[in-house]
């Protein structure tokens, strides 16, 4: 488990693995921030789709953002049936 | 000659606009406040945009292109104010309402993408701005 606190000490996209481990973290603001004037918290990600699928697309404070990565999305809803 | 001097500027310009963003960093898209601090919901369509709730103004659905233009894809009718976005494979978009809870609406993206060009090249009325939106109440939250 990861204590809430420490996760809003410093705005991210956390990456963990199916046994609950983090396994990496990608910044989205500044640390050790003043929790009421946070900026920097990401609300939502979504993979890209074809040649953007590497990238996560994330909404924080009034902008989207993304992150390249090496892996790539999964998307249920296009598989073949 | 002159061409070919031309060819090589754009072809410049062009890897400028395509340089790759550092691996795992966050680099923003849009510019700040083009979304409100409401914004929710990134959902891919199937060519590669992305759509996100708040776009300007609250009760907005905004589409922003892989490079990062954006534009009011739909306003949610009433005080209606998205949250949650998917797509399923043919291409409806279902949002959800923040707002009405156990409310949802449809949308065919494709459609709607369509209505929105023919309205811009002047070949449609306005009044198909909003057809594409059917609202439905599910089980009451």
């Amino acid at each position: 488990m990861i204590p809430e606190s420490y996760v809003a000490s410093r705005p991210d996209v956390l990456v963990v693995n199916p046994a609950g481990e983090e396994v990496g973290f990608i910044p989205t603001g500044a640390a050790d921030q003043d929790q009421a004037t946070v900026t920097g918290l990401p609300s939502n990600v979504e993979f890209g789709i074809g040649k953007d699928s590497h990238m996560l697309y994330v909404t924080v404070d009034t902008s989207l953002y993304r992150i390249r990565l090496k892996s790539v999305g999964f998307r249920v809803q296009y598989r073949a049936q | 000659m002159n061409t070919l001097i031309l060819q090589a500027a754009l072809a410049s310009l062009l890897l400028v606009g395509q340089a790759e963003e550092k691996l795992f960093v966050a680099s923003p898209l849009t510019m700040p406040q083009e979304f409100t601090p409401g914004i929710e919901g990134p959902a891919c369509d199937q060519e590669g945009n992305i759509l996100a709730v708040n776009f300007a103004k609250q009760g907005t659905i905004g589409r922003v292109t892989p490079s990062g233009k954006g534009e009011v894809f739909l306003e949610l009718p009433g005080d209606s104010v998205g949250n949650g976005i998917r797509f399923d494979r043919d291409g409806f978009m279902y949002i959800a309402d923040y707002v009405r809870r156990g409310t949802g609406f449809g949308c065919h993206a494709p459609a709607r993408a369509k209505a929105a060009a023919l309205q811009a090249s002047g070949e449609a009325s306005g009044e198909e701005h909003h057809l594409p939106v059917y609202g439905k109440r599910s089980k009451s939250a």
